[in-house]
């Protein structure tokens, strides 16, 4: 049995359910013509992620001259500066920045201890030292902290929700 | 008189006796404890682990087959849960490489601490100053016979973790952590090892081929030069008055995170360790998607968050910021960093 191209592609982007997900990783270390189809897949999507960068091309020198001589010698009017900005093309990316930052920005400033305006430290950035560091001690658990882990397994029935993903082992 | 002669004489012969033998007892945990942590060092295997750890709301569980090949390549792949299936990471001495299947990238980062043998030692002096062993009855781990040992709290008298250690080769087959009051911080058992000295070399292989490297974090080396290690802060730092008894501080480390230079002062008692981070910024801990908790104590306002077992503590105080961590409670937590003063 060899899988579609389809599946093979999902599974490169994460797309399949675990199951499946799972299944195919067992086959592919079992299925040289899959694993040859699935690496051929991995050459192309790399390649479609270069080919945007490889067909920028440059604007032949003279016409870059002659747009911004045109640029440098066109001044608006004030009047024409007010309208321009409030054209759809400017003031809908603008109000939705402002949308975004009032959304996001407001609940994670208010979470900062910082005076308005200082970046802070991350938290994470001191639970990922604090267990980095612990590590010189053979008894305390080797903490390694696994990011994009969303979903966990759980022993007892309380809640599982976090971002960051905490690992120890007995020996090591 | 006769047999009150000779119940004294008993008396006395067993209590000395148990005098002779109790210390011998003790000396052979203390040597198992050694050899367990000395153990993967020269012995390796192959085995599927579990661990789970419990925070104050939830509880994390991973299960994970290890490949550790004596004295320091170590893959761990994860089994579960399935959103990190087919992740692994091998380490090498001081440096890790995460590997992701699926994203095709490979996070390379380097930890000094994770391979110092001057920091370990000063661990184990720790442990046997602040911890006794009691040997405990044998008990069958991975179908092995286990001797088990618990390191009790010499000014506490709780028990703080419990070994179970492979007769045969010294691995720690299963060990558990706990908080003082006796519940479980964490779990972390074999649930199937086998010893061997034919693993592949191309299961430890850090061949990054065909994957997108991302630099991971590089760790900060951990000093002892305290004088050297306040200088390059740049600023006076405060230090806690109170640590819960046969906690010391072990090293010292400065970080530039955003500009902002942090000093780092690692605390422990040889079980449990303590981090205490302080900088003379602004710069305050960021809890960002974290939902932190806020606390008052001694006139401070300050958050808290949980993160499994391990708590993290954040405040200002005369201008500088604090942020404590530790797999301690927040009460504990909270007593220590009112103790930070000037």
């Amino acid at each position: 049995m060899h899988y579609t191209t389809e599946t093979l592609s999902d599974y490169i982007h994460g797309e399949l359910a675990s199951s499946e997900d799972a299944s195919l990783f067992v086959h592919l270390a079992a299925c040289g013509d899959c694993r040859a189809s699935c690496e051929a897949e991995v050459t192309l999507t790399e390649a479609l992620r270069n080919s945007p960068l490889a067909e920028e091309r440059e604007l032949p020198p003279m016409l870059k001259a002659q747009i911004w001589a045109a640029i440098r010698t066109e001044r608006p009017s004030a009047l024409d500066a007010v309208r321009g900005f409030l054209r759809p093309a400017y003031a809908l990316p603008a109000l939705a920045v402002i949308l975004v930052a009032g959304y996001f920005g407001v609940p994670a400033a208010r979470n900062s201890l910082s005076p308005a305006g200082q970046p802070g430290v991350s938290a994470t950035y001191y639970l990922d030292e604090h267990a980095a560091e612990s590590q010189a001690n053979p008894l305390a658990d080797r903490a390694l902290r696994v990011n994009n882990a969303d979903e966990r397994t759980s022993t007892t029935p309380r809640v599982i929700n976090s971002a960051t993903y905490t690992v120890a082992s007995a020996n090591n | 008189m006769r047999i009150t002669n000779l119940t004294s004489t008993s008396v006395a012969l067993a209590a000395l006796v148990l005098c002779l033998a109790a210390p011998a007892f003790a000396e052979s945990a203390d040597a198992l404890v050694r050899e367990a942590i000395d153990a993967p060092k020269h012995v390796s295997y192959v085995g599927q682990l579990q661990t789970t750890s419990w925070g104050p709301t939830r509880a994390t569980s991973t299960v994970t087959r290890v490949e550790h090949r004596a004295p320091g390549d170590t893959r761990k792949t994860f089994i579960a849960p399935p959103s990190i299936y087919g992740q692994y990471i091998i380490t090498h001495g001081t440096a890790s490489y995460q590997f992701d299947p699926h994203k095709k990238t490979v996070t390379t980062s380097q930890n000094p601490a994770s391979d110092n043998p001057v920091a370990e030692n000063d661990s184990i002096i720790l442990l046997t100053a602040n911890y006794r062993a009691i040997a405990g009855p044998d008990e069958s781990v991975a179908g092995r016979v286990s001797n088990t040992v618990s390191l009790i709290n010499k000014f506490t008298g709780e028990r703080a973790v419990r070994l179970w250690v492979d007769a045969q080769t010294h691995i720690v087959l299963a060990k558990e952590l706990y908080h003082a009051d006796g519940s479980l911080i964490s779990r972390v058992r074999f649930d199937d090892i086998r010893f061997t000295n034919d693993i592949p070399s191309g299961v430890f292989t850090r061949d990054t081929a065909g994957y997108i490297s991302v630099a991971g974090r590089n760790y900060a080396q951990p000093s002892t030069d305290l004088e050297a290690t306040i200088k390059t802060a740049g600023f006076p730092p405060m230090n806690p008055k109170r640590l819960p008894e046969g906690f010391a501080l072990v090293s010292a480390d400065v970080s530039v995170i955003r500009t902002v230079k942090s000093l780092h002062f690692l605390y422990s008692d040889g079980v449990r360790d303590l981090s205490l981070f302080e900088n003379a910024s602004s710069a305050a801990a960021d809890f960002g998607a974290l939902k932190p908790t806020k606390i008052h104590f001694e006139d401070h306002d300050g958050n808290y968050v949980s993160d499994g077992p391990t708590t993290l503590l954040a405040w200002r105080e005369h201008g500088l910021a604090f942020a404590l961590v530790g797999d301690l409670d927040i009460k504990e937590l909270a007593a220590i960093a009112a103790s930070v003063v000037p």
